[in-house]
């Protein structure tokens, strides 16, 4: 399964970033070959309205089957749920080995819906 | 009183910022008008502060007719739609997402600028219009007729209920229109209709700092002005100094009165309740017709800038958990936010304070401090068109949806009116010639302060910018940044009025929200929207009630809305003459004296602290 994850640096020891659309990067992890690879987060870092989305897309894009974060809000929801894109929220300050181990053992379940109210604009 | 001479008059009624009394000399002027018989025009009272409506709480109107205000959003045919995703990489908001070639569209943030239908190859994207805020028209109200606003909440598009409000002037007659606060783009939409503009104030320091702003907004669109002070003690040497460095005349006064503050907050109209006053205002209204002058251009403090960075705001837009965010709201302003703010940065001795009333930032005026760094913020775009190449065919003029390409008729070119544009793209898109293209536009500056009571993030809106909301992004980035490097417990957000792109950017995400209002009708009914807002976020607001003796009917109200809700009154300030010799010093409450304002503001600090989560 291809994760990705918002971390707040660029290490596989880096906690779970609790912000989706406005995290600093984020980790693509595959839990079959243990790869991972670091995308920066700037492009939205300054957006005014909309992060979430952009964020989602880039996301969808860059091929993540998974996302793992602290917080998703209705937009990004949205968009994650229209690619098929699961999503698991975490709470507490995992690893992303941790946070990955939990979810293929079941301890987690992927979120059925926001779980955050989303803001206008 | 002479007659205007013209078939219409606009008057524009402005401060830089609410709770002036903006809306009570609105809708004195329109009462008294209405009334005076040496006044042979019909009056029309057009309420344009369409975040936070207030006229029509002070009049029983009868709303015949309801016109929706509707603005063109995107609908995809996806028999035609490729998935190409040319759309949503063009859409300047964020509005649209295509994800595995099928389109998304999020209506409330599209701004409706048309860029995603000008650019879809296959013709895929029509504009459908759809409601975001409504204009309630009473034709019959005497003795003046009425109509206002209304801006649906979640909605930023409020300069477009302002436009459609605009075509309902009196085309015969007299429009006086109480226009939004602050000096972002519904301000500039409401005086740039205006023939005259008055401009109301109070003397203190915070007055005077927004009165400039006004002044300075109003030099910039070529509108004539005269002040008018409210709340004046015969003290005002402030404001008329200010005055006369732009040249504009001092046109009225009304005086300070406990009973007219109490009138007010009963939703009562003033020269309705007090003959004496009348006169006052029909003198203001004859001077500002005859002595009206544009403001002269006063040299601001200039700082020197290299060049326009793009990626401002290198801080962290992440909190840590060290230290608690508090952000404070009042939905307009006037009630209080700013002496409440004030005091509780005196009295704090681990925080860090951040200004996000972009528009008309005032929290320096209370802590004497020195800017240790400005730097120029440029997070919108404008369009240029390069006249060299310029065809003349009329497109970008004909499509704009922002009215901003100016056509001279003499000289037979196109410009871009920068006061207008959004940067949406949809000109560049569709220039034939290829003659536009896109240059990055200021949106303000963005400081921090260093001061005895602990640092302060702060920023001034250019007049008239795009992005306040990115603006108020990055003074709470840049203060989260601070809080976090000089390890303090607090931090104290001081918000913006209203309900639009600013307040939503200084809410979401904060730890805690408190509100401050005060126990008048207009004051409730503002708390009622902002609370909409704060609980949109999932955060249970905390509530102040300032003067809250003042009226024992709308306190009860306040404390009952809270009881129902389960919001935590966090404390009662009483009416306190000493208050406004406090703001007048420029000294926080706290710091001022013993009195029993000064005691509440104290006693609600420890209850915040009590409770830091």
């Amino acid at each position: 399964m291809k994760y990705v994850i918002s971390v707040k640096e660029q290490s596989l020891d880096a906690r779970v970033d609790s912000r989706f659309g406005r995290a600093q990067m984020f980790a693509l992890y595959d839990s079959k070959t243990g790869e991972c690879s670091w995308h920066p987060n700037t492009q939205n870092f300054q957006a005014a309205q909309g992060a979430g989305i952009q964020t989602a897309q880039n996301v969808v894009n860059l091929g993540a089957e998974a996302v793992i974060s602290g917080h998703c809000g209705p937009k990004a929801y949205r968009v994650l749920e229209a690619a098929g894109v699961r999503i698991y929220s975490i709470e507490g300050n995992l690893t992303i080995k941790e946070a990955v181990q939990m979810i293929e053992s079941g301890k987690i379940k992927a979120m059925e819906g926001a779980d955050v109210e989303g803001h206008w604009v | 009183m002479k007659d205007t001479g013209s078939e219409s008059l606009k008057v524009v009624v402005c401060s830089g910022k609410g709770g002036t009394g903006k809306t009570t000399l609105a809708l004195s002027l329109a009462w008294t008008l209405g009334h005076a018989e040496e006044f042979s025009m019909p009056v029309r009272l057009l309420d344009c502060d369409v975040e936070e409506p207030n006229c029509h709480l002070f009049l029983r109107g009868n709303y015949a007719e309801q016109i929706p205000v509707l603005a063109e959003k995107p609908v995809f045919d996806m028999q035609l739609c490729i998935g190409c995703g040319r759309c949503a990489n063009k859409c300047r908001y964020n509005a649209i997402a295509v994800v595995k070639g099928k389109p998304l569209v999020f209506n409330d943030l599209c701004h409706s600028c048309g860029v995603c239908g000008a650019v879809c190859p296959h013709d895929a994207i029509t504009l459908k219009p759809e409601p975001i805020g409504e204009v309630l028209v009473d034709g019959s109200h005497r003795p003046f007729s009425f109509m206002f606003g209304r801006l649906q909440i979640g909605e930023s598009q409020s300069p477009m209920v302002i436009g459609k409000m605009l075509e309902h002037v009196l085309s015969t007659g007299l429009n006086i229109i109480d226009g939004p606060p602050g000096t972002a783009c519904n301000t500039v939409k409401a005086i740039g209709a205006a023939d005259k503009v008055i401009l109301v104030t109070e003397p203190t320091p915070f007055g005077a700092n927004d009165l400039a702003l006004a002044l300075d907004l109003c030099a910039q669109l070529h509108k004539p002005c005269g002040i008018v002070i409210n709340r004046s003690d015969n003290n005002d040497g402030l404001i008329e100094a200010l005055a006369e460095e732009y040249q504009v005349p001092v046109i009225g006064k009304i005086p300070f009165k406990r009973e007219y503050a109490r009138a007010c907050s009963d939703g009562l109209i003033l020269t309705a309740e007090y003959p004496e006053l009348r006169a006052e205002v029909i003198g203001s209204f004859s001077r500002l017709l005859s002595a009206a002058a544009v403001p002269a251009v006063v040299a601001a403090d200039k700082i020197e800038h290299d060049e326009c960075r793009i990626d401002s705001g290198s801080a962290a837009d992440r909190k840590s958990d060290d230290y608690q965010e508090l952000t404070v709201l009042s939905g307009k302003g006037g009630t209080g936010k700013t002496t409440v703010t004030g005091a509780l940065i005196a009295l704090s001795d681990s925080l860090v304070a951040a200004d996000c009333d972009v528009d008309a930032a005032n929290l320096r005026l209370l802590m004497n401090d020195r800017v240790l760094y400005t730097e120029r913020a440029c997070l919108g775009s404008e369009a240029v068109i390069e006249q060299r190449k310029c065809i003349k065919c009329g497109k970008c003029f004909e499509q704009c949806r922002f009215a901003a390409i100016d056509f001279d008729a003499a000289a037979g070119t196109y410009r871009v009116n920068e006061l207008n544009c959004e940067g949406c793209g949809l000109c560049v898109e569709i220039c034939p010639a290829k003659a536009i293209s896109e240059k990055r536009a200021e949106t303000g500056n963005l400081m921090l302060s260093e001061s005895a009571r602990g640092r302060l993030v702060h920023a001034k809106l250019a007049p008239a910018a795009e992005n306040s909301g990115k603006l108020v992004s990055m003074v709470r980035s840049l203060a989260f940044a601070i809080a976090d490097q000089q390890q303090k417990e607090w931090l104290l957000v001081d918000g913006p009025p209203g309900t639009a792109c600013p307040a939503i950017a200084s809410v979401t995400g904060s730890d805690r929200v408190m509100l401050v209002t005060e126990p008048t009708i207009a004051a409730v009914h503002d708390l009622e929207r902002i609370i909409k807002l704060v609980r949109h976020f999932g955060i249970k607001p905390e509530i102040v009630i300032n003067k809250a003796d003042i009226n024992p009917t709308y306190a009860r109200k306040i404390r009952d809305l809270a009881d129902t809700a389960g919001y935590r009154i966090l404390g009662e300030i009483p009416f306190d003459e000493t208050v406004k010799e406090a703001i007048k010093a420029g000294v926080p409450i706290v710091d001022f004296n013993e009195g029993p304002a000064s005691q509440a503001v104290k006693n609600i600090w420890n209850r915040i602290k009590e409770t830091r989560k």
